[in-house]
This record gives structure tokens, sequence and C-alpha cells, in this order.
């Protein structure tokens, strides 16, 4: 099954992303920011990144924008999970090369209803 | 406001430790039901009702409302707490120029052009009237592709 990143400063999200996605049969890591998220994502291949946008240390935007310039993540899906849902900040995050923008509270149905058409 | 700001925080963290034991709970609740589901696949026996997998999933969607609630009373204790830093001189100019800064700071809090509008209307009016304005939840649960 592909292999899931998720990223988030609230341990809580980062649980309820995580028990959403493990019952479906994924297999989840985390990492409470982006400097940590970078850090796993050296270390191995995650099929899908999935970040909030407002963490400390290194917010999601900057994240995705990294993980970009990663030839392995070129064209990795990097959902972003977030409770902003301004015109402004989904640009910030389309031209740092986001695939999809999903704004909280999820739906754990179409969240992974997103996920299984962004993996295809 | 300090001492608003210490209560605060410490009601935030008394709920620290109930949710993550009610996220405990809840992953554990998912990972026998994918055991369940697969056991029951196995066995022939048929599905298990949809309604068990419908309540978690609107637990895990519910429980995200505390998360949020979360984020605004830290910025609000936040705001409290800058005030409370400030000297007396300081304060003795909480005119225009500091209410504006605090408008902004609150600004910065809002998530959607919906909230904007709906705190544009607040502070000029005081009333919320929201007739034939866009749906202020609109935005919520949504999933845009790029």
């Amino acid at each position: 099954m592909p292999r899931i990143l998720a990223v988030d400063d609230s341990p809580s999200m980062r649980q309820m992303v995580s028990a959403t996605l493990t019952s479906a049969g994924y297999e989840v890591d985390q990492a409470e920011d982006g400097v940590q998220a970078l850090q796993l994502a050296g270390k191995h291949r995650f099929d899908l990144v999935i970040t909030d946008v407002n963490m400390p240390n290194m917010d999601g935007i900057t994240l995705v924008r990294e993980l970009r310039g990663k030839p392995n993540y070129k064209f990795v899906p990097l959902l972003i999970l977030t409770t902003e849902a301004t015109s402004e900040r989904k640009m910030q995050g389309k031209s740092a090369g986001a695939t999809g923008w999903l704004v909280k509270p999820f739906n754990p149905d179409r969240l992974l209803a997103t996920i299984q058409k962004v993996l295809v | 406001m300090e001492a608003a700001a210490v209560l605060l925080s410490l009601a935030m963290r008394d709920t620290e430790h109930p949710v993550a034991d009610l996220c405990n709970a809840l992953s554990r609740i998912g990972t026998s039901l994918t055991e369940l589901r697969e056991r029951a696949a196995a066995c022939g026996t048929g599905n298990l009702p949809k309604s068990i997998e419908n309540d978690v999933a609107v637990c895990i969607q519910s429980l995200q409302f505390h998360d949020r609630l979360i984020q605004q009373l830290a910025a609000v204790r936040g705001l409290l707490a800058s005030v409370a830093g400030e000297s007396p001189d300081q304060l003795s100019g909480f005119g225009a120029h500091r209410w504006e800064e605090m408008l902004e700071s609150l600004r910065d809090r809002l998530d959607s052009d919906s909230k904007h509008h709906l705190f544009n209307v607040l502070m000029k009016t005081g009333i919320v009237d929201v007739q034939g304005q866009p749906n202020l939840q609109a935005a919520e649960g949504s999933v845009e592709l790029f």
C-alpha cells in the first residue's frame, strides 16, 4: 500500500488524519512541522504528502516548495490540508507546487476519495 | 490581561489529555473496524454496518473543531499577552492606532474571504446580517485540485 506522510503541528489533527488513512490500509508516517517532514522525506520515499499550512519552524507552503525542488518529489502528490480558504493563500499553494487544497474540517470519506484520485 | 491569558492557557492545557485520549480511542476503533472488516470478508459473513463507519467519520470531523478552537484561543491569548506586556506609557496611547493594530491581528486570523466580509460587516454595524451573503461555512471541507 502507498506510504503517506502527514504533517501537522497539532497532535490531534495528525492522529485523525492518520486514523483515517490507516483504516483505509495506507501506511502513515507523521511529522510535526516542515523541517521534520523534510528530514523524513529525505530518508524515505513517500507516495503522497499531506500538510497543514501554519506550523512552527517551517510552514506548509514552504515545505511544498522545498519538496518540489527535490527530484524524488517532482511528481509526488502534495496536498495541503488547512483551515485557511482565502483565494490568495490557495494561489500561494498552487504556485509552490501543491496538487490540491483541502479545507478543514476534513470529511474522512472525501479525504480518502481525493487521495485515491491523486494517487492514480 | 495577564491573568486572562494565564487562565486561557490553563483551560487549553486541561483539554489536551482528554482530547488525546479521545483521538487514541478513535484510532483504536478505526483499527478494530479494519480488522473486523477483513475478518468478515475472509469468512464471507458480509459487510459491517456502514453506520459504524459513518459514526466514526462524524467523530473525526467534529473533533477537528476542537483543534480550530484551540488555535483561535491561542491567538486571543497572544493578543492579551501582547497588551499585558506593554508599559503604561504605551497603554496610555491605546487609541485609534493601537486599535487598528489589534484589528489587523484579528483579520490575520480569519481564514476565508467570507469571514473577512462578515468581520467587516460586524465592525461597521455590530449587527450580523449575512442575508444574501456567501455561505460562511461553504469552504469548510472543500477540496480543490490544481
